[in-house]
């Protein structure tokens, strides 16, 4: 309690002037009470307890001096103090300030992405009760479709559920040709969601159905694209929708959507064997998931037995909305977190370790103040303050550096991040910076604060010896977690580094080099033959294009994952449950660009009007075991009955850079299926830049709803399927080198003042006959010994953080002895990099100057 | 001079704040000044321009605490009472107090011996 009462009247102003004027009054009527009981009169009572009580403003104000506004001033005094000496020391407040402005801003930065993609609400009124449906057939995952969401509509433990899928559409904005992106929904999307409206309406129970050409726009899409206009009718691939509403701007699921329109009737009432519909149900109030669960289970069951050709082994099971957009992305932003709270402590270290050595320059002041009357609690604040200026300061720039920094994550950080986009700096960013500033004030801050303000006598002669040693143990201890904290990084960074090169080292298989990816997204509702039709002429027009010798179409490219699945079954050898395998859509000329191999038979031919199907290596030697060739298979689909030729069979394209052993896939002609989203590949010399206008020109001229979504090197596209591990290598990796640089500047703080302090002592060994070499050779053997601990401290903590560290980076390389050498290699130079100064300075002790040397 | 008489011994009257309170659950401010006055029979008199400022000290230095409160007569007073930091002051000082009048009369007993 009087430690509380002590740290307050430290702190914080105490008590009002009114409040003491109160008291005094008190006390005056109080002797006025006695005056009356002693005969006098009340009018005089009161004037002679007042004369007596003499000039209560003089002394009123002394009071007060023990208290109110006294705190604030004596804190500004002591901060003009101590902006004073900082400006005295420049070098040394500019790099406190900007290293805690790395540090804060890195961390605000990070806690703004966090934020937005884990914390957020969601802003729809029952988000607590919202839940994703996840529909599986043979426990893979696949998706829903409109059929099956009337079904689940009937259970009585939804308050209600809808579907949505993503759209491109093309909107002929006022600066030409856009891609918006659309959410398609279905019936009950008003029900389940209920979502905030900002302006006009919502869509009603009829509209929901798709009958009406009508749209919902996101508020970021009217703000910026409407320019915040009047709602009216706007143009999407060719067709004219009413906007009849503006949905709150807050909303925060799906993520980066520029409208919701009503999925067309016909998609909507379209068969049971479509997959692509996801999912959102609401509970009723105070349902447990788990009793909605159950209630699934069973219809699920129902729906199997009844529609058995559709949805045999179909199961269905519910994720929290909330958990859901949060989930992947929740622990790796957290390791990322931890990594750069790792920094900016070593950074709170490296300024307490400089603020000690300054507080041992301040010995004599210290006694100085406290003989004439500075109490411990005003030192500590005095010595304080100049931790607390310089993490604000740091703080307020490391704001603008997280205003650069949450730009530069939004860029690099995978863009299938649920909400990215949403981060910004806001109010409780900023809160949270003031926050970790404090704190940064307090770690760098307090303990040297304490420590010089310890009570000395002036005429003490002995009086520096034990502070002195106790702040040279302690930054001692320091330099050591900084090692140890620098071995937890840097094994970190070069795991996950180990990891890229891992995934990008191996031979992917297919051409890079001279090939063009050019994507051209159709709308998921483009009428079939409009759709083979572009496809035909494109190719047909993109091979006059100069300079390119061969052009192909597919639904995805290798290493970017595959888009659908098929159940399949291979006639003479499939007996009972289907293969469950991934199905692609091609040209012949893609296999051509790519430089996959034809291993066996022939390619699919278009002119034979049949569907023929080609499948990849892995397919032929996993299903076709009954040793006849590959060209006299036969395929059926799902369980009907009518059969297709394999005609040839592939080498293999990866789906996936992590994947060791190739995924088994069929590849059939384009024409015959659907797959609206073109992914063109180009074999050409010519530069992108150059090619790209023609290839615009020449889908403009074939269909002037659709756009040309990205044209790029095919060897930047793929890319993107190693983007995780580029990223999170270089982000760790670089606070990893920020690490090892910040242990530098710690260590060689330690011994340079340790070198200044033994100067004298260094110089009578010299004089006694040691050599310069050995003297080095002391301070080498020094560093060694702290290295030696803190690494063992940071080993000791990455193997004990290693599974942590396994959840948080998916495909994590297991710590292997080479990299523990090599990290070792890493500290020991950084190590001896970091003394070399030190260790020159040596060689310019002459003794006799030594001596003199106070 | 009989002015000064009555006037408290610079650094005394802390120890005699604590000392009034310390036989007390919590007193007011003129409480301790009228204790002050009449357990030293009047002779000593405590100025309410020292004794107020005194009380904040004490107050911010954390060996008294003081809460507001109601008198008998139901008026709004300022109440103080000893911490436990208080306590051990109020036993450092009556030490000294106790050391200090020991070597005064001393001084002034060795000096009565040699007149």
């Amino acid at each position: 309690m009087s430690l509380w009462s002590r740290l307050r009247g430290t702190f914080l102003p105490r008590q009002s002037g009114s409040n003491i004027q109160q008291e005094l009054e008190f006390h005056i009527e109080q002797r006025a009470d006695e005056l009356i009981e002693e005969g006098h009169t009340p009018e005089d009572a009161l004037r002679l307890a007042r004369l007596e009580f003499g000039n209560s403003s003089k002394w009123r104000e002394e009071t007060r001096d023990a208290d109110i506004f006294i705190v604030l001033e004596n804190w500004l005094r002591d901060t003009r103090q101590t902006l004073r000496g900082l400006r005295r020391r420049p070098i040394f407040a500019l790099t406190a300030i900007a290293s805690l402005a790395i540090g804060i801003g890195a961390v605000a930065s990070l806690f703004s992405v966090a934020d937005a993609v884990v914390w957020k609400p969601i802003a729809l009124p029952h988000e607590h009760d919202l839940y994703i449906l996840d529909e599986a057939r043979r426990g893979v995952p696949s998706g829903s479709n409109g059929k099956r969401l009337a079904d689940w509509q009937t259970l009585s433990s939804l308050a209600a559920a809808t579907g949505w899928y993503g759209d491109t559409l093309v909107w002929r904005g006022p600066s030409g040709n856009e891609a918006v992106r659309s959410m398609r929904t279905y019936t009950g999307i008003m029900a389940t969601a209920e979502p905030p409206i900002a302006i006009g309406r919502g869509f009603t129970k009829e509209e929901e159905g798709g009958t009406e050409a009508i749209a919902l726009a996101t508020h970021q899409f009217w703000r910026t694209r409407l320019n915040s206009g009047p709602l009216g009718p706007i143009e999407l691939s060719g067709k004219t929708y009413q906007i009849v509403g503006v949905l709150a701007p807050s909303i925060g699921y799906p993520d980066a959507m520029d409208l919701w329109i009503p999925a067309p009737a016909g998609m909507q009432n379209g068969t049971r064997v479509a997959s692509y519909l996801s999912l959102i149900v609401r509970l009723k109030p105070d349902t447990p998931p788990a009793t909605a669960q159950a209630e699934i289970n069973l219809a699920a069951t129902r729906l199997s037995h009844a529609y058995p050709k559709t949805d045999a082994n179909l199961s269905a099971s519910l994720a929290s909305l909330r958990e859901r957009i949060s989930r992947e992305s929740r622990t790796s932003l957290f390791a990322l977190l931890a990594v750069v709270v790792c920094v900016l402590a070593m950074i709170c270290v490296n300024i307490a370790a400089l603020l000690l050595a300054r507080g041992s320059e301040r010995e004599s002041e210290s006694a100085l103040r406290s003989a004439l009357g500075a109490s411990r609690a005003s030192l500590i604040r005095l010595y304080w303050i100049e931790a607390l200026l310089l993490s604000l300061s740091g703080g307020a720039l490391g704001i603008t550096l997280a205003f650069a920094g949450v730009n530069i994550l939004k860029q690099v950080l995978p863009a299938g991040l649920p909400r990215l986009s949403d981060a910004h700096i806001d109010a409780r960013v900023l809160l949270f910076a003031l926050g970790v500033s404090l704190l940064a004030a307090l770690a760098s801050g307090l303990i040297p604060a304490w420590l010089a303000s310890r009570k000395t006598g002036l005429h003490d002669a002995t009086r520096g010896a034990s502070a002195k040693a106790g702040s040279k143990r302690l930054r001692t201890a320091f330099v050591v977690v900084e090692i140890a904290l620098s071995a937890l990084l840097v094994t970190t960074g070069v795991r996950l580094g180990q990891a890229f090169l891992e995934l990008t080292s191996r031979p992917i298989g297919f051409r890079t080099a001279d090939v063009l990816a050019v994507t051209v997204p159709f709308p998921w509702t483009v009428n079939e033959d409009r759709l083979h039709a572009f496809t035909t002429r494109a190719l047909d027009e993109f091979r006059t294009l100069p300079g390119v010798t061969d052009v192909g179409v597919t639904d995805q490219y290798p290493l970017l994952g595959g888009t659908q699945t098929r159940d399949v079954r291979v006639q003479g050898i499939t007996t009972g449950t289907p293969i469950h395998t991934s199905m692609h859509v091609a040209s012949p000329g893609y296999f051509n660009v790519m430089n996959v191999r034809l291993l066996e038979g022939r390619m699919f031919d278009i002119r034979n009007k049949v569907e023929e199907y080609v499948v990849n290596e892995a397919f032929a030697r996993r299903y076709f075991t009954d040793g006849r060739p590959a060209s006299a298979q036969r395929l059926a689909f799902g369980t009907s009955n009518a059969w297709s030729d394999v005609v040839g069979v592939v080498s293999n394209l990866p789906q996936d850079a992590a994947d060791e052993t190739p995924e088994p896939e069929i590849f059939t002609y384009y024409a015959n299926d659907y797959w609206p989203y073109l992914n063109f590949a180009f074999q050409t010399s010519t530069p992108a830049a150059v090619l790209a206008p023609l290839i615009r020109q020449r889908v403009a001229k074939l269909d002037g709803t659709v756009i040309v979504k990205s044209i790029e090197p095919m060897r930047e596209k793929i890319k993107e399927g190693t983007k995780d591990e580029r990223i999170r290598s270089t982000l760790v990796g670089s606070f990893a080198l920020l690490a090892l640089l910040l242990m530098a500047i710690g260590i060689h703080g330690l011994i340079a003042s340790d070198v200044s302090a033994r100067w004298r002592e260094f110089g009578i060994r010299l004089a006694l006959g040691a050599t310069v070499p050995s003297l080095r050779l002391l301070l080498i053997a020094k560093i060694a010994a702290l290295a030696a601990i803190g690494f063992a401290a940071g080993i000791t903590a990455v193997l004990l953080t290693s599974n942590l560290l396994t959840a948080s980076f998916a495909g994590l390389p297991p710590i292997r002895t080479a990299t523990i050498a090599a990290v070792c290699a890493a500290i020991a130079i950084a190590s001896l990099t970091a003394i070399l100064w030190p260790l020159y300075r040596i060689a310019r002790i002459h003794p006799a100057a030594a001596l003199r040397h106070e | 001079m009989a002015a000064n008489k009555s006037d408290i011994l610079q650094g005394t009257l802390t120890l005699l704040v604590l000392k009034s309170l310390s036989q007390s659950r919590a007193l007011h401010g003129y409480a301790i000044a009228s204790h002050i006055k009449r357990a030293s029979s009047d002779a000593l008199r405590v100025e309410e321009g020292s004794l107020y400022p005194a009380l904040h000290r004490l107050e911010q230095e954390g060996f008294i605490a003081a809460e507001w409160g109601l008198t008998e007569t139901n008026r709004k007073a300022r109440f103080y009472s000893l911490t436990r930091s208080g306590r051990k002051l109020l036993r450092d000082e009556e030490n000294n107090w106790a050391r200090l009048t020991a070597g005064v009369a001393g001084v002034l007993g060795f000096s009565g011996q040699e007149a």
